[in-house]
């Protein structure tokens, strides 16, 4: 059931007339049904997976407090089911192909395996929980109830935000309130989501897909294009999913947070990971990057650490190696950014430079190398991003004729510029303040949207891309 | 968006089901009217622009020649930069032969028959209906609009409910730029590339041959514009050489649309292999500029001849 699709619609019209009408005890049945009929809506085969990883993590809760033997075994259960379900065959067809390379036979066994969706969203939530009532940051759940709620509560279950079980839990336990605030709010988000999955990602998907089947079939100009466009696609396509997911909660009088933050205004690595799914670069951080030792030991001991926590981060993405090498480029730019920020910022005082230029520029590279990486993240595997990028940088094909680029990037980019511009607006604290001001304001800013969706929404129901994760 | 508290100088009545549901009563109707209101003036904006297909609508005296056909056509041939000129070209990527009638029957309609209709026949082998190329065709024609689609029964109702999802268009956006300004010529400065020709090199021999419901539809449009005076001359216009060897059934598919124009009594022009050097193309099926200047020198010295 796609957040974009009539059948949610449908599904959400009939489930939050019940939901306002319930009591406090009876609003959590509500939810919790209707996350399981949501859930079962895209295979009721793997609700017992989910049953089974709620009763482990909720039994696991209780007795994890001071056990670290428990966490342990706990984590370990989480991962293995992630494991099995996500990792299995990569793992064994690697080394298999491993085992070829250096002569020796190989015939390995790979298992015939559906991905569930969104188990690496509820894994993590739950390892996220378990780790938070270890630390004692957070009481155990004794409620089964509120527990279930949470991990299947269905805004968030297949694609995130990953919210902490810290912060929602007590919003669950306190019983969610449905107020106009949040309703208007909410359904703005939701708008504005839409917009962002809609006009822009669904209206680059075509064109992307074309560009990374055949790049050699285009221009580097027209694959140029596409590379960017796939930087806009992911980008409409998981912040308007996060954003639609945000905004469901707040109708419901649940507070997600934030998950995306303007990123591509980001003028360091630093803070592009600050911006981009906040969730889960939070996620990494606390539970693996701190862990390790963060920034406080050596600088080797940081460039390790960043380093292990980027490559885990882009294998949570996908069984795949280009995932890997996406989150190695990454982690690679965040040491190279810290290695050379004292010569940078030595060659900025020498020249004098306004601080406008020199953050535009920085920007300008963040976004450029944003793009290089998101090659490997959306090319089929490592030859169709090997031979992407040799095209890219032959230097051939650049001449700006008319066709070199095709007509349909017009409307992607003309999308960009406006949800860039409401971007870039929307880091500047004294427009907001002068928009969020004005009930009338507010109110003709949701119509233009609603009519920006009418008029150039792709209605097509394509799928979100962080469903696969 | 960040978000910000709701604030309102009105007392707002406690959320309960029938606060909730008479506020999207409300809030529904609301949408709809704004609906029709900017419905009206995108409609009026919209007659205003110089985009090719928008100006069917325009009244103004028909031109000599009205070309109709997929983007071959679009390319292929010359288009008048004001109405009333020599050509008027509705030629469009991905137009099907349903809505091309459509749109020639309206033209006809509204600017008077033209002396001859070019049609580019390639999309005759073509079974989409050309819904995605037919321009706002479904908001200004009601010829348009009576052409069957393949959609849900929920779009077909957020259509009859919210009027400007007609708008929602890849060619709204060619439109509101044509309200400053509008390109001529569609044929492209690039010459086909060196791994497209290798991709069809490789590609594995295919047929093509006439659709039934496109025959009866070019059959009807033929009728129809003789019975109104107008001449009618059928092309295939020319095509890469490498694709053509491809077409494994190339000489009976030509047979086959000659015998559909001539049977009709349309004049047919076979220009498929008229112009060979590969650099002439911009890919398979379209030439560039410059070939589309030789294929125009060729073509216009065919029309003399023609004398239609």
């Amino acid at each position: 059931m796609l957040f974009n699709s009539s059948n949610f619609l449908i599904f959400f019209a009939i489930f939050f007339p019940f939901y306002i009408v319930s009591s406090r005890q009876w609003r959590l049945w509500v939810t919790l049904i209707a996350s399981n009929i949501f859930y079962a809506g895209w295979d009721w085969r793997f609700l017992p997976l989910i049953w089974l990883s709620t009763m482990l993590n909720y039994i696991s809760g209780l007795y994890v407090e001071g056990r670290p033997a428990v966490l342990r075994a706990a984590i370990a259960a989480n991962l293995a089911l992630l494991g099995l379900f996500k990792y299995f065959n990569f793992f064994i067809g690697s080394f298999a192909e491993l085992m070829r390379d250096i002569g020796l036979p190989a015939s390995p066994v790979t298992l015939q395996i559906i991905l569930p969706i969104g188990i690496s969203f509820y894994t993590f939530h739950s390892i996220s929980y378990l780790i938070d009532v270890s630390r004692r940051q957070m009481p155990s759940e004794p409620n089964l109830l509120y527990f279930a709620t949470y991990v299947t509560l269905f805004p968030q279950l297949v694609a995130g935000p990953i919210v902490r079980a810290k912060s929602l839990l007590p919003q669950i336990r306190g019983g969610p309130q449905v107020t106009w605030a949040g309703l208007g709010a909410g359904l703005e988000m939701v708008l504005w989501g839409y917009v962002l999955k809609l006009c822009l990602a669904d209206n680059a998907g075509p064109y992307v897909d074309a560009i990374f089947r055949a790049p050699a079939l285009s221009t580097s100009l027209a694959d140029l294009a596409g590379v960017i466009s796939f930087a806009l696609q992911i980008y409409g396509d998981f912040a308007g999913y996060s954003l639609i997911a945000i905004g469901i909660g707040r109708i419901m009088g649940l507070d997600f947070g934030v998950n995306f933050a303007a990123p591509y205004f980001s003028a360091s690595f630093r803070e592009f990971w600050h911006r981009w799914h906040i969730s889960l670069s939070t996620w990494l951080r606390d539970y693996l990057f701190i862990p390790q030792g963060g920034s406080r030991g050596s600088r080797l001991q940081t460039i390790r650490n960043l380093s292990v926590t980027m490559l885990l981060g882009g294998l949570w993405h996908g069984a795949n190696w280009t995932f890997v090498i996406w989150g190695m480029l990454h982690g690679a730019f965040l040491i190279l950014e810290r290695l050379l920020a004292p010569p940078l910022a030595a060659v900025e005082r020498l020249l004098h430079l306004p601080s406008w230029i020199s953050k535009t520029a920085a920007t300008l590279v963040v976004f450029s190398l944003t793009c290089f990486a998101w090659i490997f993240f959306r090319a089929a595997d490592l030859d169709h991003a090997i031979g992407l990028i040799g095209i890219l940088l032959s230097f051939k094909g650049y001449e700006m004729t008319w066709g070199a680029i095709p007509p349909e990037c017009a409307l992607i980019f003309a999308m960009a510029l406006v949800v860039l511009a409401v971007d870039l607006g929307g880091r500047s604290e004294r427009l907001r303040s002068w928009y969020t001001a004005s009930l009338v304001r507010r109110t003709a800013g949701a119509y233009a949207l609603f009519v920006l969706i009418l008029l150039f929404g792709s209605f097509t129901g394509q799928r979100f891309i962080y469903f696969q994760f | 968006m960040k978000e910000a508290r709701l604030t309102t100088r009105f007392a707002l009545p406690p959320v309960s089901l029938g606060s909730v549901a008479a506020a999207a009563l409300v809030l529904f109707v609301a949408l709809v009217a704004l609906d029709r209101v900017v419905e009206f003036g995108l409609k009026q904006l919209l007659l205003h622009s110089k985009y090719r297909y928008m100006e069917v609508y325009e009244p103004a005296p028909p031109a000599r020649y009205l070309v109709i056909g997929n983007s071959r056509a679009g390319v292929h041939f010359p288009h008048s930069a004001k109405l009333g000129g020599e050509f008027f070209n509705l030629g469009n990527g991905g137009m099907g032969v349903a809505f091309a009638a459509a749109l020639t029957a309206d033209y006809v309609d509204i600017h008077g028959p033209p002396k001859t209709v070019i049609i580019e026949m390639s999309f005759v082998a073509d079974p989409r209906s050309g819904e995605a190329a037919a321009g706002l065709a479904r908001v200004f024609s009601q010829r348009a609009r009576a052409i069957g689609r393949n959609v849900t029964p929920f779009q077909k109702a957020a259509e009859h409910v919210f009027h400007l999802v007609r708008f929602n268009h890849q060619t709204l956006l060619n439109a509101l730029v044509g309200l400053v300004w509008e390109r001529g010529q569609r044929a492209v400065n690039t010459r086909v590339n060196d791994a497209t020709i290798a991709h069809i090199e490789h590609m594995a021999p295919f047929t093509e041959a006439p659709v039934a419901a496109n025959v009866a539809q070019v059959v009807n449009l033929i009728a129809e514009l003789r019975r109104r005076n107008v001449s009618v001359i059928c092309v295939l216009s020319p095509l890469l050489p490498q694709m053509r060897e491809k077409i494994s059934n190339f000489d009976n598919y030509v047979a086959a649309l000659r015998s559909l124009a001539v049977s009709n009594g349309a004049l047919f022009v076979n220009d498929a292999a008229a112009i060979s050097n590969r650099d002439l193309f911009a890919d398979s099926a379209h030439l560039n500029v410059e070939g589309v200047k030789k294929f125009h020198q060729l073509f216009f010295a065919q029309l003399a001849q023609q004398k239609p």
